[in-house]
């Protein structure tokens, strides 16, 4: 592997440093050697490893096979923009860049090519107990992602059901239309109401007659239309909605016990576990857990349209009512134009 | 409503529509009794369409991840058929999933479930196409007898302007209403999901890749 860094141990005032020196040109970088301690069950590079997982869950990792690897220059910048508490996790790119090799050198990870291999499958007889724990760094990641997620599942489904009472009083010109055709049905004949017996009317009434009370069949039924059309599509979302958060809670469960075993599992060694086997076999029933679940393939599968790129796309905002009534006016305002466009 | 729904039914009361509203733009005189009963036609095939909405409500909507490029196809044999009256080619479409042929000729299948509830979206879509070229056409002929003598005639060709918008109406908010709603339900639960999944897949050696 090409490097771009030799490093050496340095004190200073009593504090371990690495420094990271470039091969080629470039000013030397300076790491806090406690990146590669760790205490107990918890390596304090972890934190480093999370920031990049948890920063490009939704993004450019590459989770094809055993091996979860991202490009080296998508995982310095992910690491350069992380925060832990409010806190930058390193000071600059430099730094980031002169870690993530610096980790590859203590069996953390692995570096090929232009990739970082963050996680590495364990299958891999070579694979560092170090490494190892990098599963459990990746799955409280995807922890954390999953409470992000579950609660804005969890408001977006709260503000569907609160918001659509609203937006079911949508048909107002087909209500006009209903009293409009009503007040002329009224108007026929002698008495004050709809006329009972059309056959006393005059011919020319009669026609009207037949007419109007076509029209305003034909309104009401249009009314009990959309209001049919929009209960269902809102069942259909919530229902979605609720599906998400039972699938992401199971999947939390899992992952957190899973978790909790492997660093207990550390404890007990007592040191940082060098058989990374004992490790992931250890996580063996994850499976059997999020089996639990449901086959988390399929649920997502049935959740409809959930396309990768679309939701990407559509980042959810967080929405205000005034936005909602805005944002439905424009989509129908929009799908009035691309209907128009369609027959074209 | 039936497992499957005939095509043609939403299709052909607009098409009579269509026919009877075009006659009437051609009249020299509003006046005439032929008038009354060309719009009275209008307004019959306007009820008949109503209720073959009404069957056919809550709109079906697809389900599962179906491949969107079929929805053009099926849009375009439905226009060729409904809308300009022709016949669709079977050659055309003989690679195309979501449409049959049948006494050699290509009809779309309308299901409530499955593959074939995705037909619903570019019906509809046709179908309010034809109601938004319709409409204003309409509008004009309710312009054109506003000074007719014959209130009865003034009455059912405003009918016709009225009931073809109240279809519009409901058409286009189906489709804003199920965009509002999917734009809500998508939250992207599903990028941790995944990640979890594979991660389950990897550790317990089930991944083969």
């Amino acid at each position: 592997m090409q490097r771009n860094y030799t490093f050496e141990k340095t004190t200073v005032d009593g504090i371990d440093y690495v420094i990271a020196n470039p091969t080629g040109n470039g000013e030397m970088v300076r790491m806090e050697a406690e990146w590669t301690e760790g205490e107990d069950v918890e390596g304090k590079w972890e934190d480093a490893v999370r920031a990049i997982i948890g920063g490009d869950l939704l993004g450019d990792m590459n989770l094809d096979g055993g091996d979860g690897r991202i490009d080296r220059q998508t995982a310095v910048e992910t690491l350069a923009a992380a925060e832990q508490d409010g806190e930058p996790v390193v000071a600059s790119e430099r730094q980031a860049d002169a870690l993530i090799e610096y980790f590859a050198e203590e069996d953390i990870l692995r570096l090929e090519g232009n990739q970082v291999v963050l996680l590495q499958d364990p299958r891999n007889e070579d694979i560092s107990g170090r490494a190892a724990l990098n599963w459990a760094a990746g799955i409280d990641a995807c922890i954390a992602k999953i409470d992000e997620t579950r609660d804005r599942v969890e408001r977006a489904k709260n503000k569907l059901e609160e918001k659509m009472e609203n937006l079911d009083t949508g048909s107002n010109e087909i209500d006009e239309r209903i009293q409009e055709t009503g007040q002329k049905l009224k108007s026929l004949g002698d008495g004050p109401g709809v006329p009972e017996d059309p056959s006393s009317l005059s011919d020319t009434e009669r026609k009207r007659y037949k007419q109007l009370k076509k029209e305003f069949i034909h309104h009401k039924k249009m009314r009990e239309v959309e209001s049919t059309n929009l209960l269902e599509t809102v069942e259909q979302g919530t229902t979605k909605l609720a599906n998400q958060v039972n699938m992401l809670e199971s999947a939390k469960d899992a992952l957190s016990t899973k978790e909790g075993e492997i660093r207990v599992r550390a404890i007990q060694q007592r040191e940082f576990p060098d058989d990374a086997k004992n490790i992931v076999e250890n996580m063996s029933d994850i499976a059997t857990q999020l089996a639990g679940v449901g086959n988390v393939d399929e649920a997502v599968e049935e959740t409809d349209g959930v396309d990768l790129a679309d939701m990407v796309e559509n980042e959810i905002p967080d929405l205000d009512m005034e936005d909602d009534v805005e944002e439905l006016q424009e989509e129908t305002t929009e799908s009035e134009r691309s209907s128009t466009n369609y027959n074209q | 409503m039936p497992e499957s729904f005939p095509a043609a039914r939403l299709f052909e009361s607009v098409r009579t529509v269509d026919d009877r509203v075009t006659r009437l733009l051609g009249v020299d005189s509003y006046g005439d009794v032929d008038v009354y009963a060309l719009a009275d036609e209008a307004t019959s095939a306007l009820a008949a369409l109503g209720d073959a909405l009404a069957a056919a409500a809550p709109f079906p909507r697809a389900t599962g991840s179906v491949d969107a490029s079929g929805d053009d196809v099926v849009g375009a044999v439905l226009r060729a058929r409904y809308v300009q009256g022709g016949d669709v080619p079977t050659a055309d479409v003989s690679s195309v999933d979501r449409v049959a042929v049948r006494d050699d000729s290509v009809v779309v299948p309308l299901e409530r479930r499955g593959r074939m509830a995705r037909n619903w979206g570019p019906a509809l879509a046709v179908l309010r196409g034809f109601v938004d070229d319709l409409l204003p056409r309409a509008r004009t002929l309710v312009r054109r007898v506003r000074t007719v003598d014959a209130v009865h005639v003034r009455d059912a060709c405003r009918a016709i302007s009225g009931m073809l918008a109240s279809v519009r109406d409901v058409l286009s908010r189906s489709r804003s209403g199920a965009r509002f709603v999917d734009r809500r339900a998508d939250n992207g639960a599903d990028a941790p999901m995944a990640f979890a999944s594979w991660a389950s897949d990897t550790l317990t050696g089930g991944n083969d890749a």
